[in-house]
């Protein structure tokens, strides 16, 4: 059987051509062989798709092959779960969704596919929430997390709004994460909004929120 | 001592005058200086004329713009602003959320919006102010970006890179209807006294598209778009275009905004008495940086793209945000005038 490293190279090259049907192919042939389903999560699929999230941050990739490409990527980890025996989310509830205002949301579903793999329960409240949505949503469902994704300057506002609610309400406890291309322009709004992590991608967003949650 | 427009034509056609035409992109601050809100700011075009008088009277910049956001090109589409105290307004919904829809998509013309109206108005009265001595600019987006307003933007960007039968069947229909309106809407400002206006395409800059994709769909409509505007256009990456510099010259625009990442000596290079570049502050950091900050930003984009002409200091796409304060905007200015200076130029 082929070696997960030589598969994820061809995976990659997959994902960078845009070639959709080479990666289902791949995946599709190594399930019918018999290739643990979680080694090919774990080993081939995720590894690329660092590589890609690397890519994206340096700017050597553009949104267009970012959204081609996350686009496959998602196809194949779905096809891959299908033969994974389901597993509880243990890891605890997340909330996520994009500021009052904001309807630009490209990269929250694959933040919250990888947080769904890394055993994390997710509630997409999806565009445009209000500040109280967000909060109610993470207080009823006990969330240990708000993530949220922004990309307009003065709708991000509506963070530090969660941040008051939370204070106010005495549930300072629970983390506020935020991404998306405001705070990749601007790193240090993160702090003048009162948040506790910013994550410049879908994969650092699992990472920080491991290590806000002491999760490993 | 040349007028602002004496300042932008000499730099448009890549000759130095007394020193660079400086353009700080204000489009909320008006508001501040009449001590109104931005939602009864932007819908009033006597206090949109007012707002670029008293802030062109105050910081001594090089331009005004007619125009409150060009958001507001959507409310010809039927859609709706949601207005904010310190920002940009922000659509309140799509236009059409399935594809067939924009059969039937009815758009406006723009002098039956009473907003839209009133920009008009706002340029009317600008040009009664300053036509002949200061350049006045109008805006609006560019056609291969309008859809992504009216449609949104996943499912403009599923069309393009992701259905390849529904993009054969839609995408000329998404494009004409789109470029029909940026047209008229443009030409209509330029009849109301604009000198020049701004289209914006972030749809189509190197921030999103492969230079195949760029050559293949966007340039061929901008170049149609530009064509049949009657008047001089800048084009607006509102993202990075440097990867397409040698490219940007057959669009027919006399100048391009650039972006924070692209490198405004090599683009200089390729652009040299072709086509004006403008920028490229970062408008977001210009929230915390310090004066003295601003001035070494402002000097590094002077040393790197001022010799020759062909250059107007600005930010970067889109506008200077509503909080970023009025020293900071002052430090923009001054920078750009120290060193913005042309050798011989008489100080």
């Amino acid at each position: 059987m082929v070696q997960a490293n030589e598969l994820g190279e061809r995976f990659l090259q997959h994902l960078e051509k845009l070639d959709r049907n080479a990666a289902d192919e791949m995946i599709s042939a190594c399930l019918r062989e018999g290739y643990d389903p979680e080694v090919l999560l774990k080993d081939v699929i995720i590894p690329s798709i660092d590589v890609i999230a690397n890519k994206q941050q340096n700017r050597e990739v553009v949104v267009a092959q970012i959204y081609v490409m996350a686009k496959i990527a998602e196809n194949e980890i779905n096809k891959v779960l299908i033969e994974m025996p389901i597993k509880p989310r243990t890891k605890g509830t997340i909330i996520l969704g994009t500021p009052m205002g904001d309807y630009h949301g490209l990269g929250k579903k694959l933040v919250a596919t990888f947080l769904r793999l890394a055993d994390y329960e997710v509630m997409d409240l999806g565009l445009s929430v209000n500040h109280f949505d967000f909060v109610n949503m993470a207080i009823a469902f006990n969330a240990q997390v708000i993530c949220v994704s922004a990309l307009l300057l003065h709708t991000a506002l509506g963070i530090t709004q969660i941040r008051k609610e939370l204070d106010a309400r005495g549930y300072d406890h629970i983390k506020l994460v935020v991404g998306g291309a405001l705070f990749n322009f601007n790193p240090a709004l993160k702090d003048k909004y009162g948040a506790d992590a910013m994550a410049p991608n879908a994969l650092d967003a699992v990472r920080v929120i491991k290590e806000l949650t002491g999760g490993d | 001592m040349p007028t602002p427009l004496e300042r932008l034509m000499t730099t448009l056609s890549h000759q130095e005058g007394d020193r660079i035409p400086i353009f700080p992109v204000m489009l909320q601050h008006g508001a501040k200086e009449l001590g109104v809100s931005l939602e009864e700011y932007f819908t009033n075009g006597e206090m949109l004329a007012e707002g670029q008088t008293r802030l062109i009277e105050k910081y001594e910049h090089d331009a005004v713009i007619g125009v409150p956001h060009v958001v507001e090109d959507l409310l010809a589409f039927g859609q709706k602003l949601v207005y904010f105290p310190n920002g940009a307004p922000v659509l309140g919904g799509m236009a059409i959320s399935r594809y067939h829809q924009i059969d039937s998509l009815e758009v406006k013309d723009p002098t039956e919006v009473p907003e839209l109206r009133e920009t008009l108005r706002a340029i009317e009265l600008l040009a009664k102010r300053f036509k002949g001595t200061v350049p006045i600019f109008g805006a609006g987006i560019a056609p291969f970006s309008l859809p992504s307003m009216f449609i949104g933007t996943e499912k403009w960007l599923q069309l393009l890179f992701d259905e390849p039968d529904l993009r054969e069947q839609y995408i000329t229909r998404f494009l004409e209807l789109s470029m029909d309106f940026c047209v008229n809407w443009m030409n209509l400002q330029i009849e109301a006294g604009a000198d020049a206006v701004v289209i914006a395409d972030g749809m189509a800059s190197a921030t999103i598209l492969l230079r195949e994709q760029f050559q293949a769909w966007a340039m061929p409509l901008i170049k149609i778009t530009i064509s049949r505007i009657n008047g001089p256009v800048v084009y607006e990456g509102v993202g990075s275009l440097g990867q397409f510099a040698d490219l940007l010259p057959e669009l027919g625009a006399v100048a391009v905004i650039l972006d924070r990442h692209d490198d405004m000596a090599q683009c200089k290079r390729a652009l040299q008495g072709k086509v004006t570049v403008v920028g490229n502050i970062n408008n977001i950091a210009l929230i915390d940086w310090t004066p003295e900050r601003i001035e070494q930003e402002v000097k590094a984009v002077c040393d790197a793209a001022k010799h020759g002409g062909g250059f107007v200091l600005a930010n970067q796409g889109p506008e200077i945000p509503y909080d970023v304060p009025d020293e900071n905007i002052r430090a923009f200015v001054e920078a750009g005038k120290k060193w913005g200076r042309h050798n011989g130029a008489v100080v």
